[in-house]
């Protein structure tokens, strides 16, 4: 293979899989990639991407084609880098980046870490959690009693993500935890409404973004990544539901 | 009503402020995002609690106004929309609708699953809807070439 489709082609899958992994919709991958490989002079472009796997085609300058597939395994959510590959991606348009310098600022924001300290997200996830408790009409003692499951819910969920690769299960152990924290609280007089605090408590772990993201992937007619984010979804709904209805039968 | 509504923008700013943070975006967009995250609730909360507009259509309505801030708020800022309606939509996400929904089927309640699945398809659709409307409009006032840039359309 050429040099330069070769190098070309390692933007293109670098950037995509940057965008995927960090939780950007499939259809702004393939918009993006198919931007910058027009950019660098390619014919024939085309980018197909679902949210485990990106493929693209290229047409060299003496017209043979080739193609390129990157698995992508990890899924996290992390706008910021988002936001700086699109930066990229706009840079490559109107300046002159050539390949080279554009793999070593991809190199760059793949090291780039968190923003935010543990300590910054542990409050974060806390308020979230309480505020969520008024907006569903709970009371002061929702809001702290939602504060506390929310945040240790959560961190059991980070944790026992951490020891296995099953989402599916840490999310249950997430979900069984802030069951268990609701009613405790409750039944210990810190919390008013059991209802009320759960519900606040999962906000941090229910698939609202991926069933909003699913739907509007099947509207842009990305029907494949649709289904899948919707399956996804689901199952972390599924997950969630297991988890709090196996505590609540207990009462 | 007026404490309501501050009460309400207060707890709505919070939430989506928080999960910009979780979402990891950069430092100086966190407060833009909960704002964005506030109007769109504070427009939800006015359009079904004073005026009983139906659910689908308040979602839309508040849907259209967290992309149309973001719009204005991504130009000024010079970064990708999705960094604020992304947490502006969390307050409205119908995630509580869904684990509702499979906490029903998981205990039997069939019925009462089948109405909650309802609600969480016709919300995200809406939220969809309310973005995708929102995309288009502007598409249609921003550019000044509009029939040279072809037909090749994102919401």
């Amino acid at each position: 293979m050429e040099l330069l489709t070769s190098k070309v082609l390692d933007v293109c899958t670098g950037i995509g899989r940057l965008m995927l992994e960090n939780g950007a919709e499939t259809y702004r991958v393939e918009d993006t990639v198919y931007r910058v490989a027009v950019n660098y002079g390619m014919q024939g472009v085309s980018v197909f991407s679902v949210p485990t796997a990106l493929i693209i085609t290229v047409q060299g300058p003496t017209g043979e084609e080739y193609t390129r597939l990157h698995r992508i395994t990890e899924q996290k959510s992390n706008l910021g880098v988002v936001a700086e590959a699109n930066e990229l991606s706009r840079r490559i348009a109107k300046t002159d980046l050539t390949p080279n310098e554009a793999l070593l600022e991809l190199d760059r924001l793949n090291r780039m870490e968190s923003s935010y300290s543990p300590f910054e997200e542990f409050l974060a996830i806390a308020f979230i959690c309480g505020f969520f408790a008024i907006l569903f009409q709970g009371n002061l003692h929702d809001l702290v009693a939602a504060a506390i499951t929310g945040s240790i819910g959560y961190m059991v969920f980070l944790y026992s993500k951490k020891l296995t690769n099953i989402r599916f299960f840490s999310e249950l152990l997430g979900a069984l935890t802030i069951g268990w924290a609701a009613l405790i609280l409750t039944n210990l007089s810190i919390g008013h409404d059991v209802n009320v605090i759960i519900v606040a408590s999962i906000m941090t772990l229910v698939p609202g973004k991926a069933i909003t993201n699913g739907i509007r992937d099947l509207m842009a007619s990305h029907f494949i990544s649709g289904v899948s984010v919707l399956a996804d979804a689901l199952l972390t709904a599924a997950a969630i539901g297991i988890g709090i209805s196996t505590v609540l039968s207990f009462i | 009503m007026f404490l309501d509504f501050i009460i309400q923008f207060g707890s709505s700013f919070i939430t989506a402020f928080g999960f910009s943070i979780l979402y990891n975006i950069p430092r100086k967009k966190i407060i833009p995002a909960g704002i964005t995250g506030a109007i769109g609730w504070t427009v939800y909360f006015f359009l079904t609690a004073y005026l009983s507009t139906a659910d689908f259509l308040a979602t839309i309505t508040a849907s259209f106004t967290i992309a149309f801030v973001s719009q204005i708020l991504a130009r000024e800022f010079k970064t990708p929309v999705i960094i604020f309606t992304l947490p502006g939509l969390i307050p409205l996400v119908p995630g509580e609708a869904a684990y509702n929904m499979m906490r029903a089927f998981v205990e039997g309640q069939t019925v009462l699953g089948v109405e909650y699945g309802t609600v969480t398809f016709l919300t995200a659709g809406a939220l969809a809807l309310g973005l995708s409307i929102n995309g288009a409009v502007f598409q249609l006032f921003s550019s000044r070439d509009l029939f040279k840039r072809g037909t090749k359309y994102v919401p």
